[in-house]
């Protein structure tokens, strides 16, 4: 599978501001979700894909070429930044229909493009009124249909649920998944890791400018060692369950309560089948069994506290 | 429908058209509209006075050369630097179209609308002061001082993007004109000063003065180029 | 283990924010707050106001260095005022050029006192309203009056630097370049004089400007008004002053200043720019701008406050 973005040993600093720091790196298609605390450098590494700025080292292509250089990769990338600044004068639809026509688009056909594009936004209602009455979750909506509206095949959407209502994010997530559906490659960064949970298990964690983990979220969980994986189990015998697992090495605590039983193991797929075994041996009658720390946001926490990154 | 690389033109057109409505349903046309006016009420005054036609038009171009040089700045120069500073650029330089076509396409709105105010109050003032309008070359080196101040601001603003428009402005008023006044061969370096010479019909060094400010602007273009090529 | 016929009980330690209990500014020096908030916004960056500053030293040392040399020399560029010489005293006190330089150097200090009204003042109201930074202001106990009275103390301190400190270091300078005694204490006369020029040219580029930066809400144009506003309508007043009513010239900011500079160090400066009116209309005119400046910052502060704005967009 090609790669659609590689870097090679690329940094971007900002005077003495690191940005990215010496990444190499590459995006297969997909969806990827750009995680990160403040300061990581997620939009820096948005801005170098988009274009905007230059590797101050090394470098960073996109579909074989240097975004920053390239007008023919350019038209081949869509964009929505994480700021919410937009050309208050104007309609959404005059705005779109603008960004249209720098994409490329014949100017009887930009318009169009934008009115289909701001109506999978949920935005025909609103676009022939000036931006500068828009909503925050108006203005968002405006930002990805400028970024979809020329059909690119790379998608790069900066924080795109920030300060959008549940029912905006229902509907963006939704496009999304569309977009996805139809081969597009999108990045997008958000610190909402539900939200990229629903959208994907395919993420890049970035802590310090650099790339703390990449890949699938559960993958990336099974490499964490240093934390055990919390397995709960609600059942109506606790302790003859809290006793068999107590006896396993890779059981490192079990705690328990009146209708469940916690662990704490290093090895989860052997755990799991002890627990089935002793269920089935016992006759014990479990309601419940649920892994709470095998999410993305313990893993994002684990990953960024400082502690538990893969040696 | 497909997206292709846009010609640099239809980029330029692109951004202008962006440009232009987008300042003119700001407030800004009405009130430079406004101030550009005031010089109409100064020519009532010099009607009152017995100045001659020359001196009536010297003063007039003294108060242009001022309007010129604090417009410019506001308009071409602004525009550019306030999109950087706020990050609206990016929904521009993300586009596959070059750099310099945004610009372009801000100098292309934005310009014609500098010159217009520019042209529209000497001839105003020249009438109402002295019942006659100025030379037409006189307006229309009027008109060109509107695009080369436009471009020269362009070029110092993408030196200093964050001061945009007082940087450009500070260059004009306090080192331009001042030294347009000096006795000296350096006030060849002032545009301004070829402006004047151009706008006040003289037939002397108007050829010269053409040269200059050709050379000026050609530089200042230059310098906004090579800036714009790398600014982030 | 726990009985199960108790009422369960729980109870949570809240470690996270604990309200602050210490010592607070009293209310009516909150102001302060601003005005430092105010200073140290203008020292951040070399191009709001250290350029200016470095201006305004250099334009000090050049001054100082033409006085120096010139300590001896008679120049007949300067001329006491007609008033003097028709009493005779021509002859006797012709001006030294020495005397002229303190004078000529305030045109200077307006220079680098407009180029730090633009990057300084002309633009403060505005961006706080385009911000929504009065929301933050007046969500805590600040008053419109305490950040009108912040806003002008910093303001005033920063361009009483440029246009205060200079002159008078000129002008001590120039005491201590005296040849006599006599000298020395008719020169002490000219600190007071130079204190006067500074501190009415620091309203001017101060209290101005920020009248400006009230006028719109949008930071470019607050100060392209104010540039315009200084440049091409204080001309064009000037211009109608020669032609029309000398007065008219003392809307024109610099020319009052200078108007005012001329008159209380008692020269004539050929070919000054439309400065022909009584010294009473530049007091006047300034006086009549800081004050609409004021009344318009303070009307707009109050609203601001009482709308509890946000940002613009």
């Amino acid at each position: 599978m090609t790669a659609v973005v590689t870097a090679e040993r690329c940094s971007k600093w900002y005077g003495h501001v690191l940005g990215i720091s010496d990444i190499t790196w590459s995006l297969p298609p997909g969806i990827v979700g750009l995680l990160g605390p403040n300061g990581a450098g997620k939009s820096t590494l948005i801005k170098l894909m988009a274009g905007l700025v230059r590797p101050s080292r090394g470098t960073l292509h996109v579909f074989g070429d240097s975004p920053f250089r390239s007008l023919e990769v350019r038209r081949r990338i869509g964009h929505a930044p994480e700021h919410e600044r937009t050309y208050d004068e104007l309609t959404a639809l005059e705005l779109v229909t603008g960004l249209a026509r720098l994409s490329g688009l014949p100017a009887r056909d930009a318009r169009r493009a934008a009115e289909e594009a701001l109506e999978a936004m949920g935005m025909t209602a609103a676009m022939h009124r000036p931006v500068r009455g828009y909503s925050k979750g108006m203005r968002q909506r405006t930002k990805l249909a400028g970024a979809i509206v020329h059909d690119p095949d790379f998608l790069l959407l900066d924080e795109p649920l920030t300060g959008v209502d549940p029912m905006a994010r229902i509907d963006i997530i939704e496009q999304v998944r569309r977009l996805a559906a139809r081969g597009k490659t999108i990045v997008l960064s958000s610190h909402v890791l539900y939200e990229i949970e629903a959208l994907t298990s395919e993420i890049l964690v970035l802590y310090r400018g650099q790339i703390l983990a990449e890949g699938d979220v559960f993958a990336i969980r099974n490499l964490i060692d240093k934390h055990p994986h919390h397995i709960r189990v609600e059942c109506d015998r606790p302790r003859p369950l809290a006793g068999l697992l107590a006896q396993a090495e890779h059981v490192t605590r079990v705690a328990c309560e009146r209708h469940a039983v916690e662990v704490e193991t290093r090895d989860p797929d052997r755990c799991y089948a002890e627990i089935a075994q002793a269920v089935l041996e016992e006759g014990i009658v479990v309601s419940y069994l649920d892994s709470p720390d095998n999410n993305l946001g313990a893993v994002f926490e684990y990953l960024t506290r400082g502690e538990g990154a893969a040696e | 429908m497909s997206a292709r690389v846009s010609s640099a033109a239809s980029a330029v057109a692109a951004v202008a058209s962006l440009t232009w409505r987008r300042t003119r349903r700001s407030r800004t046309l009405w009130i430079s509209l406004a101030l550009t006016a005031l010089p109409i009420a100064a020519g009532l005054a010099m009607r009152l006075g017995s100045g001659s036609l020359d001196d009536a038009w010297s003063t007039i171009l003294s108060s242009q050369q001022v309007l010129l040089a604090v417009l410019c700045p506001l308009y071409a120069a602004a525009s550019l630097g306030e999109e950087i500073e706020s990050g609206t650029m990016t929904y521009l330089w993300s586009r596959p179209v070059p750099r310099w076509s945004v610009a372009a396409g801000k100098l292309v709105a934005l310009t014609p609308i500098v010159a217009l105010m520019i042209t529209a109050s000497a001839a105003a003032t020249m009438v109402v002061a002295h019942g006659a309008p100025p030379a037409a070359s006189s307006l229309a080196a009027l008109a060109l001082g509107a695009g080369v101040l436009s471009v020269a601001s362009t070029g110092v603003a993408t030196l200093v993007p964050r001061h945009s428009m007082v940087v450009p402005m500070v260059y004009l008023l306090f080192v331009d004109l001042p030294v347009g006044e000096l006795p000296m061969a350096l006030y060849r370096v002032s545009m301004t000063r070829h402006l004047r010479v151009l706008a006040d019909g003289a037939s002397g060094g108007a050829v010269e003065a053409a040269l200059w400010l050709a050379g000026l602007t050609a530089v200042w273009a230059a310098i906004g180029l090579w800036r714009l090529r790398d600014l982030e | 283990m726990s009985d199960a016929r108790a009422p369960a009980t729980g109870t949570v330690h809240d470690l996270g924010y604990k309200r602050y209990l210490g010592g607070r500014l009293a209310q009516g020096l909150r102001w302060r707050v601003v005005m430092r908030q105010q200073l140290t916004f203008a020292w951040k960056t070399w191009w709001r106001y250290k350029v200016s500053l470095i201006g305004a030293i250099i334009a000090t040392l050049v001054a100082g260095a033409v006085m120096y040399a010139a300590s001896d020399t008679v120049v007949s560029m300067i001329s006491r005022s007609p008033g003097s010489m028709e009493a005779g005293l021509a002859s006797t006190l012709a001006v030294r050029f020495i005397d002229g330089i303190l004078p000529l150097s305030v045109l200077w200090y307006c220079k680098i006192g407009f180029v730090a009204s633009l990057t300084i003042a002309a633009s403060v109201v505005a961006t706080d309203l385009r911000t929504g930074a009065f929301s933050f202001y007046f969500a805590r106990s600040v008053r419109p009056v305490d950040y009108v009275a912040g806003k002008l103390g910093g303001l005033l301190l920063l361009a009483a630097l440029l246009l205060l400190a200079g002159p008078l270091l000129l002008a001590l300078l120039r005491v201590g370049l005296s040849d006599s005694t006599r000298q020395v204490i008719d020169q002490l006369k000219n600190l007071h004089r130079a204190a006067i020029v500074g501190g009415v040219g620091a309203v001017v580029y101060s209290v101005i400007p920020l009248g400006f930066s009230a006028l719109v809400a949008d930071r470019r144009w607050a100060v392209g008004l104010w540039a315009l506003y200084y440049t091409a309508f204080g001309s064009m007043m000037s211009g109608l002053g020669l032609v029309l009513w000398s007065p008219l010239g003392a809307l024109d900011l610099p020319v009052a200043l200078s108007r005012i500079s001329f008159t209380l160090f008692d020269v004539t400066m050929p070919g000054s720019r439309g400065a022909s009116f009584p010294v009473t209309w530049a007091y006047g005119s300034i006086a009549v701008h800081a004050a609409v400046a004021l009344a318009l910052v303070t009307w707009r502060v109050r609203r601001a406050a009482l709308d509890g704005v946000g940002g613009a967009s």
